[in-house]
């Protein structure tokens, strides 16, 4: 087994693989925070909100060739938060983010192939970091790493021991990598070792007389394989737990909901709520993202609420009466004609309403 | 008071379920504790819904005292039921397991994959209890309703978007799916009448218990079809380790695991009732496998695939197996001759766009042996049945029905992914993972059932510690 994995890597390593990237703190362009330095060590301060940006240009850069980011920290940083940031010329300037999950220790090994953007060529490679304001990131090394047979044993490791993270899809599979396009995946890794220990078995039993076969054994090997696999589980599910901890853990229910993920469309649903009669109003909630637009219909609810996936457009006008609600949630392309108060319903119809509240996350109207 | 609540509104389910499956469990039932206590949690996990039903269909306004009241009489009246109701409705018990006496090593092992379960619980449960509804659709239609219902404290009709919109919204809510079964949110529902508010981490504890109660169950009954206590306790640790299941309880508020734990108790139980033709397991059976449609409309399918294990009981040999190929003709030409816009249990064949999608076969290869789903189930699944078809198991004709039924549910599994529309959620992992808990604890009852199998005849080689286990007049 150990023959054929160095066998696999040493065939399929790269025969001149390009050079690792050292991101010097003193080339980093600081985007929010600031960088002092002292006594031959740079550290990163917070800004008053609590962030901190380090960007680096590198116009060569190909992802391919770097999937593994290497950190090290001269102190565990206590922030909230890290997320890789990168700038990909091909994608029109916009920038993607991965945040890193788990907590930081001294280093940090990070497959970059988890993040399903990266690829192509991104020009700008930075950092965010989230946490109190004036907080300070005593960073030592950034490295961009290419995939030599080493970088990809490191890959692997840092694949598979790296926190689960929760995201919308973790419902429906589990990889058992943090990476989609991680090099190799546990399972049949696991179900290949399983195989050959059940043939180095048999052929121990049919080269000794004195051995029989027993199907203990066989259990026993399977368990082991399994057991394995569970263990690096268990570990990369406590990271996930450690994290939902430092969020939630001693917050009350209204709390949690104003630090998770939707908080900002909890305010917003809240704000709506104190606008609307009980009783009286329904409210159509339509927004161009899907996800944005359920939750908001969500955490509206116990109001009478109308959204439709996909939930771009309105119904048509013959169905809306004076004294509805009507909910538009950024991103969205339906038109809302200010002066003359009426709004588009996505069908070619305009609606009159009077704007009720609007912030960045949507806008409240009242049909009149 | 909101503690003492929220605790009564977990007991009096188990209470309620375990006393009424105590009334029909036979008393030398090894491992008779778990299987009624187990069974008894995913009993009154249906049961309390019922209820709520009940009391709403009434007019009565839901509140968490009057349902409480109307459990803890249940309860009150199940508890001296108990002595004179046994011997009218048990049947014959089932068989004693030879248990052998458990080695040092395997006492450590025993040990072991107890704390490892204990361990998965507990982080499980904190990840529950810390976290707020997260999951994509139980937002978007499952705690929809049970939100409604709870801030109304009544059962307010859910009807379909165009409906809402043509009766203007009056007297009726809305939600994305509002035709799917209310179990799920209706227990959410009782979660927040316990506690008398809405909680997006407390309403979620149904969860927990639902999967304890598998666990629970799956041991009990294990233990029942003759398993030791060493092999009944690897494959319930095997059966709570597989990380999908766990995921569904720590982002709790989707409904397949109360789906796949009550086919999986539906299933259990119609094979030791097989075997023993006890009563009380067939009583069982039947409420689990009835239930089934009540949690998500694919629970229809599922309750249908005890069909075919029924004509095996019912017509064994040639004969059964004449009926089923007359039904899979029937079926086909049923599939031609009905109309396209009938629906049955939420579907009809015009959605389904029956074609083959050859592309959904590497999805489902890929989530049952690439992916860390069920850990190493899916190879477990494809090497032991023909390990026991060669070895020729003198008992493996005594999972004849259990088998029946699940490969009927396999094939119907296949079939949804690799020849409707729904292809997609197997191309894109968003629905084959969701789909396969349904009988991912049903498939590992059966793994267990075949190792039993396997391991049945095997010779015992005569060890001191054996020789020293067998009478004297024996040896």
């Amino acid at each position: 087994m150990v023959a054929g994995l160095s066998l696999f890597f040493i065939v399929t390593a790269p025969v001149d693989p390009p050079p690792a990237i050292y991101l010097d703190m003193a080339a980093a362009r600081v985007d929010l925070g600031r960088v002092v330095s002292a006594g031959g060590v740079s550290r990163l301060l917070l800004d008053s909100s609590g962030l901190g940006v380090l960007l680096w240009t590198h116009p060569g850069l190909e992802a391919g060739d770097y999937p593994l980011l290497h950190l090290v920290f001269r102190q565990p940083p206590q922030t909230d938060a890290l997320a890789v940031l990168w700038k990909s010329a091909n994608a029109g300037g916009s920038p993607s983010h991965y945040r890193l999950s788990g907590e930081l220790g001294f280093e940090r090994w990070q497959a970059l192939t988890a993040a399903p953007d990266w690829h192509g060529k991104p020009g700008e490679f930075g950092l965010i970091f989230r946490g109190r304001p004036g907080q300070s990131v005593m960073l030592e090394k950034v490295q961009l790493l290419p995939p030599t047979t080493s970088n990809r044993l490191r890959l692997i490791y840092a694949d598979w021991h790296a926190p689960i993270s929760w995201d919308h899809t973790s419902i429906n599979r589990t990889w058992g990598a943090g990476s989609f396009g991680a090099l190799l995946f546990p399972v049949p890794l696991i179900a290949t070792f399983f195989c050959l220990s059940l043939l180095f078995y048999g052929a121990i039993v049919a080269k000794r007389a004195t051995s029989r076969f027993d199907w203990q054994v066989v259990a026993g090997l399977f368990l082991f394989c399994w057991l394995a696999l569970d263990v690096l589980w268990q570990g990369k599910f406590l990271g996930q737990l450690g994290e939902t901890r430092r969020l939630f853990a001693g917050l009350d229910a209204e709390h949690k909901l104003s630090v998770g993920i939707d908080a900002a469309l909890v305010k917003f649903a809240t704000e709506v709520k104190r606008q609307v009669a009980p009783d009286t109003g329904r409210v159509l909630v339509s927004s161009d993202d899907d996800y944005l637009g359920m939750r908001a219909a969500y955490y509206l609810y116990p109001l009478n609420v109308y959204w439709q996936r996909p939930g771009k457009r309105l119904p048509a006008r013959r169905y809306l009466h004076a004294g509805d609600y009507i909910v538009l949630l950024t991103p969205t392309s339906l038109g809302f004609e200010q002066k003359d108060g009426f709004l588009e319903n996505g069908r070619g119809e305009v609606i009159p309403v009077t704007l009720i509240a609007s912030t960045a996350v949507g806008a409240l109207f009242r049909v009149i | 008071m909101e503690w003492m609540n929220l605790i009564l509104a977990l007991a009096l389910p188990l209470l309620l379920g375990g006393l009424l499956v105590d009334l029909v469990i036979a008393g030398a039932v090894p491992g008779r504790t778990a299987l009624v206590w187990g069974n008894g949690m995913l009993a009154g996990l249906l049961l309390v819904p019922l209820l709520i039903r009940l009391v709403d269909s009434v007019g009565v306004a839901l509140s968490f005292s009057t349902i409480a009241l109307i459990l803890a009489a249940l309860i009150v009246l199940l508890v001296p039921a108990r002595r004179w109701s046994i011997a009218g409705v048990r049947g014959q018990p089932l068989a004693q397991s030879a248990d052998p006496r458990l080695s040092a090593q395997q006492k450590v092992l025993l040990v072991l994959l107890v704390l490892l379960v204990v361990l998965r619980l507990l982080t499980l449960g904190l990840e529950l209890l810390w976290r707020p509804l997260f999951p994509w659709d139980a937002t978007m239609h499952w705690a929809t309703k049970a939100r409604v219902w709870f801030e109304s404290r009544s059962l307010v009709p859910f009807v379909e978007n165009r409906q809402w919109l043509e009766l203007g919204g009056t007297g009726v809510f809305t939600d994305h799916h509002p035709g799917y079964p209310v179990t799920t949110p209706l227990l959410q529902t009782w979660v927040s009448l316990s506690i008398g508010r809405w909680d997006e981490s407390l309403i979620n504890l149904p969860w927990l218990l639902c999967c304890l109660g598998l666990l629970a169950a799956f041991y009990g009954q294990a233990r029942a079809a003759g398993s030791t206590v060493l092999t009944a306790t690897v494959f319930t640790y095997m059966l709570v380790s597989m990380p999908l299941l766990g995921t569904h309880v720590a982002l709790a508020g989707y409904a397949d695991l109360f789906q796949g734990a009550v086919y999986c108790a539906a299933i259990m139980a119609f094979h030791n009732w097989s075997l023993t033709r006890e009563r009380g397991q067939a009583m069982l059976a039947t409420f689990f496998a009835l239930c089934c449609p009540l949690i998500k409309n694919e629970g229809l399918f599922w309750l249908l695939t005890f069909i075919p294990g029924l004509i095996v009981l019912l017509l064994p040999g040639r004969r059964g197996l004449m009926l089923l190929a007359a039904g899979l003709v029937m079926l086909a030409v049923a599939l031609l001759l009905i109309p396209l816009d009938l629906a049955v249990a939420g579907h009809s064949l015009g959605d389904l766009k029956l074609r083959f999608h050859p592309r959904a076969l590497a999805g489902i290869a890929t989530s049952l042996w690439v992916q860390d789903n069920w850990h190493l189930l899916g190879y477990l699944l494809v090497a032991l049945p023909p390990l026991v078809l060669v070895l020729r198991r003198s008992n493996s004709g005594k999972l004849t029905l259990v088998t029946a039924t699940l490969l009927s549910a396999t094939i119907l599994f296949l079939f949804l992914f690799l020849f409707t529309r729904y292809s997609a959620g197997a191309v894109g992992f968003t629905a084959v993972g969701r789909i396969s808990l349904h009988l991912i604890p049903a498939l590992t009852f059966f793994c267990l059932l075949l190792w039993n199998g396997v391991v049945a005849r095997t010779p015992v080689p005569l060890t001191e510690e054996v020789v020293a286990g067998i009478p004297a007049n024996q040896t």
